[in-house]
């Protein structure tokens, strides 16, 4: 019987061997490593339908350092993650993309053109490689957080690039918005967007210069769980022009639970914290806010949170509330908006965040204002 | 010499105690030798010592002109079987099975049909071939060290150690692997030693024996060595030795 | 079925029991070869049988594909035998380690070296420790090492105290409860975009497997079985009693323990390493096979890796076909499919002789 057992090893072996022969050379072969030079290219003659005139690309940069050759201009395109999304339907590209993630599409409302049957897989992280092969989109676009390396490799053999722009990525607004308007030769719109919001940083950023900046605590979505350097969402926080409490002296921590002592230690001016309707997937938002007596209730908490009714932030009653859904709006630049207004109130008399969130729904998203994303305590009292 | 087990000067320590020292002895091949002493007193440790389980710290045991100690584990393994004391089994396993493991040291892989043979065989003159296929598991403790005491003969030994085979066992059982072994010895000479704390036993069945005590060997031969002195000097117990229908037994004074 | 006196009844019996052994077994491997086949043809994209050995052929001829087979060829086909292999190798890995320490309830996971390989795993996603960061060559790399540190921590360990069974198992639970400690902590404190690829490491999928990785792998996967196949005997003498029997017959543990023990974590490793942490198999294929074919290990290896490939092979189809487009994770699927499975056997036992 071993000799048997051991011929039959042999042969699946042999077997495995062979078929990943076949792979590889069926394959245009991508190289292992995914480090900052090295780009994953399908030579256009083996893999393009016989066309009569070669296709032009374009070679731009992504948030990953990556250089990646792309097909110009791109009609087809898949997204994960909904910040990107809305990145590209700010831009005026929106008609080519033609799937999303399922984080993304479960908004039915926000997303209605997308449908959750047809999705591209749950996130960024959880890909469905064979229905992306089935679609054929000539690029597939992820944050930075997905399996950007599994993705590149795995649809080479397709001919589906592999791009990576963070949504959440503040810092990186500039070359998200040049990117997409390049890629999607939509340049003119992707130009007009940046400017918008990139008028509000610089006005924020001109206003506030030399003044002495107001401590801020910045919360998610998850009680405790600050917003630290390192985090996707720190570069929110500093466009705004706040300090952090948490920005010195956390040197490890990055979006862990904070020490509710220590936030009371550090006297923050302001609390500032993100909430999210229960029928949400975690760590995402909706078009619908949630209800008024969620805010209501969330600063109630805040405030009776022990020993924080000691903090100048709890006196003076200056608790800000968001929604995840809203705050991410232009690589969370509305976000920025509404922090630095909230703090900075009379430094900032021409910036009215509520009339920036107009704008990014409906002039950028083209959807109808809605309210009830954003309260302060004040407003919740009245 | 041919015939002989010869065992010299044989030391064993555990740590820094010296367990026991220049253990000396002669004896022919056919004996059944009875290892005696109080508990504690390393019965158990000399016959493992025998058998290379633990290695010596000094001496030579020679079988039939050839040095046990100088051979590789399987050579030994072809010459010298162990029963072992405890018959703990944690893993399913079939009698048959089991008992074929003693062709371990003979066979290169898959037991040939030699080894299976012999192994069929054993069982049958063990009158075990009705379990042969049942789990050791579901095997009684007497049951289990029939078993075992197959598959130590499926091994061709010319020396068999076996440690405390009757401790768990019933009256019955005990009488019958005592029986069991000394017919070998008779009938196809294998030399046995076991390690036994039933001197009564010992004395029906076994034609020699060694006594330990304190580390030394206090006295090795016929059953002549098993005086009242001695066995009150080595176990603390006043003892009557009477014979009955030829046999000798061990009476304790209460 | 019990024998009568006699030696030539005993001789025949072995005979047709060996040969059911042997039946059963290709006929595990027949089975998992069918379901291979029909679970490929399976998928979002319609495919059939004939399309796979069409796809085969145009491969081989370096022809041009279609998408269709394109999906077969890089993302059916590998995924299909990276499952195979991972059933395979973690249930065989399984059965020696239950073997050699003559425990039931030691597997690959329950000693640590799952955990191990994917705390090497996040340490290259998460710092960029080690060779080749950030590359998936390099995340493979890293969990071969911390897979065989850990073994080296368990076994030098128990060394001190003689290598004995427990000691392998007891040090090995504690190492296991380090390393994922370990990992939990650096998830802790990973940056966000980091962290997101670490968890994701440690749930086990084999989802974007492709055909370099199955090929490290099957080549260190079966070069390992085929190792292992050999001490199938001393397995035997290990598992069925005390040290000192084993030694009585010409056997070596210790040196038993250190290879088969090396093995084992290589063929864990080299599953592991490129899957992420996939429990249950390693523990509960061993003992599925060992209910149905006895315990002697010339029967036991092969037929763990069969049941184990079927395991994984169903589990991983079930994961991607149930709830689609969503795909669920094949280590939990394997779990719920597995332990009824397991359950089931547990309770027809009792009624066994």
């Amino acid at each position: 019987m071993n000799k048997t057992i051991q011929r039959f090893f042999c042969l699946a072996l042999a077997l495995t061997l062979l078929l990943s022969a076949c792979g590889g050379t069926a394959s245009s072969a991508a190289p292992a490593s995914a480090a900052a030079p090295a780009s994953s290219e399908a030579p256009v003659s083996s893999e393009a339908p016989a066309e009569p005139a070669k296709p032009s690309t374009i070679t731009l940069t992504d948030n990953a350092g990556r250089t990646v050759e792309l097909p110009y201009p791109v009609e087809t395109a898949v997204v994960a993650n909904r910040y990107n999304s809305e990145l590209i339907r700010a831009c005026g590209a929106i008609d080519k993309v033609i799937s999303v993630d399922t984080n993304t599409a479960q908004d039915r409302v926000y997303w209605g053109m997308f449908d959750p049957e047809n999705v591209i897989g749950k996130s960024q992280t959880a890909l469905d490689y064979e229905k992306i092969a089935e679609l054929a989109p000539q690029v597939l676009i992820l944050p930075a957080n997905g399996s950007v390396d599994e993705a590149e490799k795995t649809l080479a053999p397709f001919g589906i690039k592999v791009f990576v722009i963070s949504g959440y990525d503040t810092l990186d607004f500039k070359n998200q918005c040049e990117n997409i308007g390049k890629m999607f030769n939509v340049e003119e719109s992707a130009q007009k967007f940046y400017n918008y919001f990139n008028d509000i940083e610089e006005y924020i950023a001109k206003q506030l210069e030399g003044q002495p900046k107001r401590r801020v605590y910045l919360e998610s979505t998850t009680d405790y769980s600050t917003i630290a350097p390192g985090n996707a969402m720190y570069g929110m926080s500093e466009v705004s022009g706040i300090y952090n409490i948490f920005s010195e002296n956390i040197e490890t921590v990055k979006t862990s639970e904070v020490d509710p002592e220590e936030v009371i230690a550090r006297e923050p001016d302001c609390i500032v914290k993100l909430i999210t309707p229960a029928q949400a997937l975690s760590g995402t938002g909706l078009y619908e806010p949630p209800e008024k007596q969620q805010f209501i209730d969330t600063v109630a908490e805040i405030k009776a949170r022990p020993g924080w009714d000691a903090t100048p932030a709890v006196k003076n009653d200056e608790i800000y509330i968001m929604t995840q859904f809203s705050h991410g709006g232009a690589s969370k630049l509305v976000g920025s908006a509404y922090i630095a207004k909230w703090v900075y109130p009379d430094l900032l008399p021409d910036l009215d965040p509520h009339e920036v969130f107009r704008a990014w729904m409906e002039d950028f998203q083209g959807f109808q204002n809605i309210e009830g994303h954003f309260y302060s305590a004040a407003e919740l009292a009245a | 010499m041919i015939g002989v087990l010869q065992v010299k000067n044989l030391c064993q320590r555990y740590g820094k105690t010296t367990v026991f020292s220049e253990v000396s002895f002669e004896l022919p091949t056919g004996s059944f030798l009875a290892l005696l002493g109080p508990n504690g007193t390393g019965k158990t440790t000399l016959l493992k010592s025998i058998g290379m389980m633990f290695f010596p710290e000094k001496g030579t045991c020679v079988l039939d002109d050839e040095d046990l100690f100088a051979m590789t584990a399987p050579q030994r393994a072809r010459r010298m079987a162990y029963l072992p004391q405890s018959t703990h089994a944690p893993f399913p396993m079939q009698v048959i099975e089991a008992v074929l493991l003693g062709r371990f040291p003979y066979t290169a892989f898959v037991p040939k049909q030699a080894d299976r043979e012999k192994a069929a065989q054993v069982l049958e003159r063990l009158g075990l071939s009705a379990l042969a296929f049942r789990d050791l598991s579901h095997l009684s403790g007497g049951e289990r060290q029939q078993v075992f005491l197959a598959r130590a003969l499926v091994q061709n030994p010319r020396l068999l150690l076996l440690d405390e085979p009757t401790s768990n066992l019933d009256l019955k059982n005990q009488l019958q692997t005592m029986q069991t072994v000394r017919s070998l010895c008779a009938e196809e000479g294998l030399t046995a030693i076991a390690a036994i704390h039933d001197l009564n036993l010992a004395a029906m069945f076994c034609d020699h024996f060694l006594i330990l005590h304190q580390g030394r060997l206090s006295a090795f031969g016929g059953e002549e060595v098993l005086t009242p002195e001695l066995i009150h000097e080595v176990y603390g117990v006043a003892v009557e030795k009477l014979r009955y229908g030829g046999r000798p037994f061990i009476l304790p004074c209460i | 079925m019990s024998p009568k006196d006699g030696a030539a009844e005993i001789l025949r019996e072995y005979d047709s029991r060996r040969a059911k052994g042997l039946f059963l077994i290709l006929g595990g491997l027949a089975l998992t070869l069918v379901l291979a086949v029909w679970f490929t043809a399976l998928g979002a994209i319609d495919t059939g049988w004939s399309d796979i050995l069409h796809t085969l052929r145009a491969a081989a001829a370096g022809q041009e594909l279609d998408t269709g087979q394109k999906v077969i060829l890089h993302l059916r086909l590998p995924r299909v035998t990276m499952a195979i292999l991972a059933g395979a190798g973690l249930s065989v890995s399984g059965a020696a380690m239950q073997g050699i320490t003559r425990n039931p309830l030691v597997s690959p996971f329950t000693i640590g070296v799952s955990n191990a390989a994917a705390f090497g795993a996040t340490l290259s996603i998460v710092f960029g420790v080690g060779l080749f960061p950030g590359t998936q060559a390099g995340t493979v790399l890293m969990a071969f090492l911390t897979a065989f540190l850990c073994a080296a921590l368990v076994y030098l360990v128990s060394l001190r105290v003689g290598l004995s069974p427990q000691t392998l198992v007891l040090t090995g639970i504690a190492v296991n409860y380090l390393f994922s400690a370990a990992t939990s902590l650096i998830q802790y404190f990973a940056d966000e975009h980091r962290l997101a690829a670490a968890v994701a490491w440690a749930f086990g999928s084999f989802n974007g497997v492709e055909w370099s990785e199955v090929s490290v792998s099957a080549v260190v996967v079966a070069a390992s079985c085929a190792l292992l196949y050999r001490y199938a005997p001393a397995l035997d003498l290990l598992s069925s009693g005390d040290d000192e029997v084993a030694r009585s017959l010409g056997a070596d543990p210790n040196r038993v323990r250190v290879a088969t023990g090396a093995l084992s974590v290589l063929a864990t490793a080299a599953i592991i390493s490129f899957t992420g942490v996939i429990g249950f198999l390693g523990l509960a294929g061993p003992h599925i096979a060992r209910m149905l074919l006895g315990g002697s290990h010339r029967r036991l290896l092969p037929f763990s890796a069969v049941v184990g490939a079927l395991l994984a092979l169903i589990a991983d189809t079930i994961g991607r076909m149930i709830l689609a487009p969503v795909m669920l994770p094949v280590g939990i699927v394997v779990s719920f499919l597995g332990v009824p499975i397991f359950v089931n056997l547990i309770l027809s036992q009792r009624k066994g002789a």
